[in-house]
């Protein structure tokens, strides 16, 4: 698959006279060496990487990092000291402005950190901006504006102006307008930042829901891990104006690329990133047409105190303890009879928060099943413990069959 | 200290000169625009009976402003009507008005252009700093020499008052809306003029109407000042107050434009949000407004095209029917209305209110250009020895004979200060004398270094004055005059010749009314330049009790309409043809 974006060395450079501190950049000053030389402050730094259709790349960083810089270089709304950005194999840095205009109406469109809404404008004059700028004729434009309110949930408050909505409203209108123009590309800088918590894991999941539908190619901006770690299908980490590391959510998780990505890791609330699936061991387990005796001897052996039974599709039917395995052998019941039916299960994905919860309800270590009720390992108390805690034993480094 | 002075002075004006000669069909151009605007204004302004106009402008500021400020405009405007003054209103409110459309056409595209890149910012700024700490006054003498005397320069003057306003919050305006709104305009693909269209000019208009609102109130505060070149209305009137000490006439004409201000300043502070466009929307209430005003001009166009003076007299149409004249309170002006009358010029022919200073710089330029013009003069003044000029023959006598002029001083100062009181009895020169010092004072001598060389120079005639009185002892002698270049010269020598005699001695530059009630209430305690039987006769009559008249200090004056020789008229009778 040919990459949607590919950003290829760029640097930014602000002040006098960038083409010294590009120099000095090569000769391997460092950035705050730069700073006193030059007076010159280095933006970005040799950003490479590519984006590819549909996904959801996300970069960031703290304040300062270059994040802001980076993503207003895919629209040039800042020009690259060096390097080149390509959208579908075309490099924009080197575009005439009539040819970016273009790109910018048809190709790429952005949603920022304060909504940037026009105050003058209606919600429907708003969305219908990008439209407006390219000449669509009057009821076309409508429609496709009302469209897209339509997908953001603002059908009715067309004729509202901005000042007479909330946060989480302005933003909809906000990524309404970048939707009416219909482009491939969506660039979200620090979209959610300005909402309050709540709004921001709704819009979140807004977010997700409509890119099931939406297939857009999204760079998405943010400050916030867990943010990143919610929405993004990869995300890019920078510091100082360098990407340091890119990666699946799990791989910056796991293998932070160097200390200043564990500390970054370190913040998070693992207990809200960690799913199921990161703890669960194998599970005990076998089919009830065993029988009692079976299940105590299989107990005995492996020094566990209960063991899973499942049916021949691996379906989780119940739990059996050694005292009910015992009582089942005098009492010659089957396994059926004695075993534990309510059990407490969570899927794969479910955080470890949800986790620590189950765990607490339950007598036996809980059983970790997929959609089908399969069941995919135990997950024991220790082991979140340990998790938690940071303790990489107690992480799977691959996936559980 | 050792450096000689920068002869500063001189370059402005070799620059002026050079751009007069050489931009000269470029002024003309704009004067003939400008005033033929301003022209149909006026009729546009005129069309119907006052009334008519009266209610139209309290509906707008009723629309505008609330009840209250119309009813304020119903009864402020009925009352100037009631005061005689509508028509000295409508002059002024079509100057301002089109120093405003002039300002907007100038101003906000500066603005624009200003906000759009910082180069023309840093040099504009600089430029709109100086033109408002510059006063007015001065915009005045270079707008002459362009445009001649009138109504134009008043306006030209008025605009580059009143433009700073305007240009700075335009430029404000725009570069205040809020960066990330510029950027989203630009991520969505605007061009420039889609952004400043859809997205700057919008959010900056009430900066923008604050910078227009502020620049009617500058031109309005200009009008006092423009009526100095000629520019007719309730500045005029204020101005010819001034110059008589009417303090009842000058109250009056001052509260019409008071009245004009708050009207004008509420109605244009209030265009953006009218106060009743709940009932009337906006765009209908102004598209009345709109239509009215270009049915207007329409109807005056065709009415009043052939309205043209249809008098064949070639003299006339060569100067416009205009004959320029100097401070609207002057005795000059006074003679020249009767001589009008008097010979039968009333109807066609306008005497064109200025200055003393604004006329001898419009008969410069004409003069230099070989122009016809028709200037009221009087001798003795330094034209007369700087051009070829001849007087037009009065037969009908208008402008009387020649006059004197007079020596006037404070009663009592024969007591307080004898010796001084008896220098100024004895002061007495002849015009010849006069024109010596005014020659020097033209060619850019100092009044008292030119008045110090006279002295200097001609010692008998001093020694006449001084006759019989004791030195003086430090004792403080104040003096006032109008600055015409006659009475610089007069006040200047006898002001050195009693220094000389060891008086503290302090001049006063005033205009012709302030003179004499300073030396009637004692503020000063003599005038050397009280032309008379005359131009100041009305002064004499109202303090005669106040003053003592020491009789003329030099006589042979003469008044009358004045033209450069190479015209070919000789008479007044002849303007009539």
């Amino acid at each position: 698959m040919r990459p949607k974006v590919e950003v290829k060395n760029v640097t930014k450079v602000f002040g006098k006279s960038p083409k010294n501190a590009i120099k000095l950049l090569e000769e391997g000053y460092s950035k705050k060496e730069i700073l006193e030389k030059t007076g010159s402050t280095i933006g970005v730094n040799g950003a490479s990487f590519e984006i590819y259709p549909g996904e959801i790349f996300v970069v960031m960083g703290l304040s300062g990092s270059g994040k802001s810089t980076l993503i207003r270089m895919l629209n040039r709304l800042i020009d690259p000291t060096k390097g080149e950005i390509l959208i579908d194999d075309t490099d924009i840095v080197k575009m005439s402005a009539q040819q970016l205009r273009d790109v910018r109406r048809n190709k790429i469109s952005m949603v920022f950190q304060n909504f940037a809404l026009f105050p003058h404008k209606t919600v429907l004059e708003n969305t219908e901006h990008g439209l407006v700028l390219r000449n669509v004729p009057a009821n076309e434009r409508r429609e496709k504006a009302m469209q897209s309110l339509a997908i953001v949930g603002l059908k009715g408050y067309e004729n509202q102006y901005p000042s007479q909505l909330s946060g989480g409203m302005q933003q909809r209108v906000g990524l309404a307008r970048a939707l009416a123009s219909d482009t491939d590309i969506l660039l979200m800088d620090e979209a959610f930042s300005a909402l309050d918590p709540l709004i921001r894991k709704d819009m979140q999941d807004e977010l997700l829901e409509l890119q099931e539908t939406m297939k857009k190619t999204i760079i998405f901006i943010t400050h916030d891990l867990d943010e990143a770690l919610r929405i993004g299908d990869r995300i890019a980490l920078m510091k100082d104006g360098s990407v340091i590391q890119i990666g699946s959510p799990e791989e910056i998780m796991m293998n932070p690329a160097d200390k200043y990505v564990e500390r970054f890791v370190e913040d998070v609330d693992l207990s809200k990133v960690l799913q199921a699936s990161h703890v669960l061991k194998r599970a005990e387990r076998m089919t009830p047409d065993r029988g009692p005796r079976v299940a105590l001897q299989i107990m005995k052996a492996q020094g566990y105190s209960s063991i899973f039974i499942v049916d021949r599709k691996q379906k989780l039917l119940g739990a059996l303890t050694a005292d009910d395995a015992s009582i089942a052998v005098k009492e010659n019941k089957s396994v059926e009879e004695v075993m534990e039916k309510n059990l407490v299960t969570v899927l794969e994905d479910t955080l470890l928060t949800d986790v620590i919860e189950a765990l607490s309800n339950s007598a036996f270590p809980v059983a970790v099943v997929d959609q089908e009720n399969r069941l995919k390992g135990v997950i024991i108390r220790g082991a979140v413990i340990g998790a938690l805690a940071g303790n990489k034993d107690d992480l799977n480094m691959k996936e559980v069959d | 200290m050792g450096l000689p002075q920068i002869p500063l002075a001189d370059w402005v004006d070799t620059a002026v000169k050079w751009i007069v000669t050489n931009f000269q069909g470029f002024f003309s151009g704009i004067s003939a625009v400008t005033d033929g605007f301003i022209d149909s204004l006026v009729k546009v302004l005129e069309l119907g009976p006052p009334l008519v106009l009266i209610v139209l402008i309290t509906l707008l500021a009723l629309y505008t402003s609330r009840w209250s400020v119309g009813l304020f405009t119903l009864i402020g405007l009925l009352l100037i009507e009631n005061l005689g003054l509508w028509d000295a209103t409508v002059n002024t409110l079509a100057l301002v008005l089109s120093s405003v459309i002039i300002t907007i056409l100038i101003g906000i595209p500066i603005g624009i252009w200003a906000s759009q890149s910082d180069k023309v910012r840093q040099v504009v700024t600089p430029i709109l700093d100086f033109m408002q700490t510059m006063p007015g006054f001065v915009y005045l003498i270079p707008a002459i020499l362009f445009f001649g005397i009138g109504v134009v320069p008043g306006i030209i003057a008025s605009v580059i008052f009143a433009v700073p306003p305007t240009i700075r919050l335009t430029n404000l305006g725009i570069r205040e809306v809020p960066e990330d709104l510029i950027e989203a305009s630009n991520a969505f693909g605007s061009t420039t003029s889609q952004r400043l269209f859809t997205l700057q000019l919008p959010l900056a208009a009430p900066t923008i109407l604050a910078g227009v609102n502020q620049s009617i109130m500058l031109a309005l505060s200009m009008v006092v000042i423009a009526s100095l070149v000629g520019a007719p209305g309730l500045g005029a009137e204020v101005y010819r107050a001034v110059t008589q000490v009417q303090v009842g006439e000058g109250f009056v004409a001052g509260l019409a434009i008071v009245i004009i201000a708050i009207i004008l300043d509420r109605i244009s502070q209030n265009l953006r949000k009218p106060a009743y466009s709940n009932l009337i929307p906006k765009r209908f209430a102004y598209s009345i407004v709109a239509i009215l005003v270009i049915g207007a001009l329409i109807a005056v166009s065709v009415g009043g095209g052939q309205a043209e003076k249809a008098s064949p007299s070639k003299v006339g149409e060569q100067v416009d029917y205009e004959i320029i004249g100097i401070d609207p309170g002057a005795g000059l002006m006074k003679s020249t209305e009767k001589a009008m009358n008097d010979y039968g010029l009333k109807g066609d022919w306008t005497l064109v209110e200025g200055s003393s200073a604004a006329m001898t710089a419009e008969l410069q330029k004409a003069y230099d250009r070989k122009e016809p013009i028709i200037i009221t003069g009087w001798t003795p003044h330094w034209m007369f020895t700087k051009y070829k000029l001849k007087y037009l023959e009065d037969p009908k006598g208008s402008f009387g004979k020649g006059e004197s002029i007079h020596t006037i001083v404070k009663k009592g100062l024969d007591e307080e200060n004898p010796g001084a009181y008896k220098i100024l009895d004895q002061f007495y020169w002849e015009p010849k004398d006069m024109e010596e010092v005014m020659g020097d004072i033209q060619e850019g001598m100092k009044p008292e270094e030119a008045a110090e060389k006279w002295v200097k120079s001609h010692p008998d005639e001093v020694k006449k004055w001084t006759e019989g009185t004791q030195k003086g002892n430090g004792e403080k002698v104040s003096l006032v005059y109008v600055s015409w270049e006659s009475e610089i010269a007069s006040t200047n020598v006898i002001a050195a010749a009693l220094k000389n005699e060891g008086y503290d001695v302090t001049l006063k530059q005033v205009e012709a009314g302030p003179m004499f009630t300073g030396v009637a209430n004692g503020s000063a305690d003599a005038l050397v330049a009280a032309w008379l039987p005359t131009t100041h006769q009305d002064y004499i009559n109202e303090y005669k009790d106040q003053i003592v008249d020491l009789g003329p200090n030099l006589k042979g004056t003469k008044l009358g309409l004045t033209v450069p020789e190479y015209m070919p008229i000789d008479s007044i009778e002849d303007l009539k043809k």
